[in-house]
């Protein structure tokens, strides 16, 4: 996750024209879409940005995008943290099976994983008549829109922290238990502490990806006005119906949280660096060993 | 607190680490496990913790079965080989830690704790370092911080995984000394896992030599490196040369060389080994007589205050090496004129059958001088 950025300073001209060509790149695919649709959201000036978002179709897409994201996120900070914590801490049978199915969600179109909803819990669907029965409505509902969601996000916090915990390894744990902590103080005050960058770093990945789902909660959600539209689809309806305004103001909430993600991202690489120096003990030791502060006689 | 080991068993997928292991600590004592790597001293180590799960023995701590203790109760302080110190914390609360995990009834007041800590770190001469983190701690600070740790818990036993292994020469040589000195304060059970000869014959009151899962021989330090036990110990415990020959009449020959005393004679009439230790060779500018062999110097290297002469046996071409003092080194080139002869002083007899020295492990032990451990034996 740390980018040591110790390159030496470009001064060769093949690195400036590398530089310039991504600057450029950056610019066409990023910088630009993003002022447009700024732009785009403002045209009418900013009543006119506040009145469209202010839509109460709009504001209950807010408040379902919101919601999903506060049952997906949690589930998956905790689901990440213990399928790290086994795949970290442990040798079984099966772990690279396990590894495999924790990236499916990246590897499969999130179409598909929508379908994949459909087929087991729509009406034509595995499921589909015990559902009816018992009058549980999954698909084209809320419920459906949470399992998209949870399905298509639950690999960022996993992914995140297993590297870390590898590399972190089980010594400080092992401590931890010989001193008697029993397993909950071991995790709350010697591996939370030692995960807590990249686990938070996960979960901004998380949430990000959960509010902005379009694919797979497309296909589950029915697209119910008022009801099962999330921020995404509200964009897609509204753009669709040449309302331009409304759909890149809506479209600029999703934009913040991009940007809001990669600021916090920034601070938590930033910090997380500081603290793997601060890990890294051999440089700043030599440094007080050279100082010849040791006591020991 | 005493532990006794009976007949333990641990592997690890199809590797035996240890092989019904039978031991005794003695209670108070400084023991170091000694053994090359991979030979399970860790291992046992980790038992006796309750770090790993033995699939068969017993490991009693003062005649009470640990079998279904947890870690927890056992009450081991362990010091990890890397120190294992908790990174974000202060080395304040990395000395608390095991008093703050405690629950409420047992855990003592903060005051307390502060007091208990403070003591800790005088004790290990860390005083006044207690907000530093383990990063700005030097490698000799953190192991003193892992001590200091592990002391806190008030352990019945004290388990050391290659205390020293991470830290220079020197530091090493000076912690050694203070541990030496602190076990002495505290009489603490303490056992220590080492690779190094050197490091467990210094430190220990009893030193146990493992190798390929199992104990060889277990004793004092003066035992077990003038008393070897067997052809293993002896070469692990220092630099050994090695004489295939015969025992005729009672006497040892390997060409013009000869051996006899009441060891030799129970030998008669077999192929043996002999395993002689390099200052266990005469050396001489001329042939004392009989039993003395020529050899040709093919090496001469300084190792502080000896010199150790690499030769080969004239008639057998043989190699081994003799280690002198610099006088003597000095007559014997002043009157030397081609060859040099050699006469066993002193010899240990074992059956040729009996297992063959390993190499690698002699090549990687045997690179330190045991000059000094040897003068103190």
């Amino acid at each position: 996750m740390s980018h040591t950025n110790q390159s030496q300073r470009a001064t060769h001209p093949t690195a400036w024209l590398m530089i310039a060509l991504s600057l450029v790149f950056l610019g066409l695919f990023l910088i630009v879409p993003l002022i447009a649709v700024f732009s785009e959201a403002l045209k009418g000036g900013v009543g006119a940005f506040l009145s469209a978002i202010d839509e109460p179709e709009t504001m209950a897409a807010i408040r379902l995008t919101l919601l999903v994201a506060v049952i997906a996120v949690p589930l998956n900070a905790i689901f990440g943290v213990a399928a790290a914590w086994v795949i970290a801490k442990y040798q079984f049978r099966g772990k690279n099976l396990l590894l495999t199915l924790i990236d499916l969600p990246l590897a499969v179109s999130p179409v598909i994983s929508g379908f994949l909803f459909v087929l087991l819990f729509g009406s034509q669907g595995l499921l589909g008549p015990w559902l009816a029965e018992h009058d549980l409505k999954i698909i084209f509902a809320v419920p459906g829109i949470v399992l998209a969601t949870v399905f298509v996000t639950f690999p960022y916090v996993a992914r995140e922290l297993i590297p870390a915990m590898q590399s972190l390894g089980n010594d400080e744990e092992e401590a931890a238990i010989s001193l008697g902590a029993n397993g909950w103080q071991t995790f709350y005050r010697v591996t939370l502490p030692n995960i807590k960058w990249g686990l938070l770093y996960g979960v901004i990945l998380c949430n990000a990806r959960a509010m902005g789902e379009f694919g797979a909660v497309s296909v589950v959600s029915g697209h119910i006005r008022g009801l099962t539209n999330t921020i995404p689809l509200q964009v897609e309806i509204l753009y669709n119906e040449y309302n331009f305004v409304a759909a890149f103001s809506v479209a600029t909430l999703l934009a913040i949280l991009a940007i809001v993600t990669l600021i916090v991202k920034s601070i938590m690489e930033w910090k997380a660096e500081r603290q793997t120096i601060e890990q890294e003990p051999d440089m700043i030791v030599r440094a007080y060993e050279t100082g010849g502060s040791i006591h020991g006689h | 607190m005493g532990i006794s080991i009976h007949n333990v068993s641990k592997t690890f997928g199809n590797f035996n680490a240890l092989q019904d292991v039978s031991l005794t600590i003695p209670s108070g004592k400084l023991v170091a496990l000694l053994g090359p790597s991979g030979s399970g001293k860790t291992t046992l180590l980790r038992l006796i913790a309750g770090l790993e799960q033995m699939e068969q023995g017993q490991i009693l701590f003062d005649g009470e079965d640990t079998t279904t203790k947890s870690i927890q109760e056992r009450q081991v302080g362990f010091v990890f080989q890397h120190y294992a110190l908790f990174r974000h914390m202060s080395v304040f609360d990395n000395v608390a830690f095991g008093l703050q995990v405690r629950s409420r009834t047992e855990r003592p007041a903060k005051t307390e704790i502060r007091a208990k800590v403070r003591e800790l770190l005088r004790l290990v001469q860390l005083d006044g370092l207690e907000s530093r983190f383990p990063a700005q701690l030097s490698g000799g600070q953190r192991q003193r911080v892992a001590l200091a740790r592990a002391l806190a818990i008030e352990p019945k036993v004290l388990l050391l995984d290659e205390p020293f292994g991470a830290l220079d020469a020197k530091v090493r040589q000076e912690l050694r000394k203070w541990l030496k000195q602190l076990h002495h304060a505290l009489q603490i059970t303490t056992v220590f896992v080492t690779h190094d000869q050197e490091e467990a014959l210094e430190m220990a009151d009893e030193v146990v030599i493992v190798n390929k899962g199992g104990i060889e021989q277990v004793g004092s330090p003066v035992e077990v490196y003038q008393r070897p036990a067997n052809p293993f110990v002896y070469s692990f415990l220092g630099r050994v040369n090695t004489f295939t020959g015969k025992v005729v009449a009672g006497e040892f020959q390997l060409g013009a060389l000869r051996y006899q005393t009441e060891d030799t004679r129970r030998w008669n009439n077999s192929h043996v080994v002999g395993y002689i230790r390099p200052h266990e060779l005469e050396v001489a500018p001329v042939s004392g007589g009989e039993g003395w062999a020529a050899a040709e110097l093919t090496h001469i290297s300084m190792i502080g205050p000896l010199v150790r002469l690499e030769c080969k046996l004239i008639e057998s071409g043989i190699p081994f090496e003799i280690e002198v003092s610099g006088e003597q080194y000095l007559e014997i080139t002043k009157q030397v004129k081609g060859n040099l002869y050699v006469n066993v002083k002193q010899m240990r007899l074992f059956a040729t059958k009996e297992s063959p020295i390993q190499l690698e492990e002699k090549n990687h032990i045997q690179s330190v001088s045991l000059a000094v451990s040897e003068l103190k034996a």
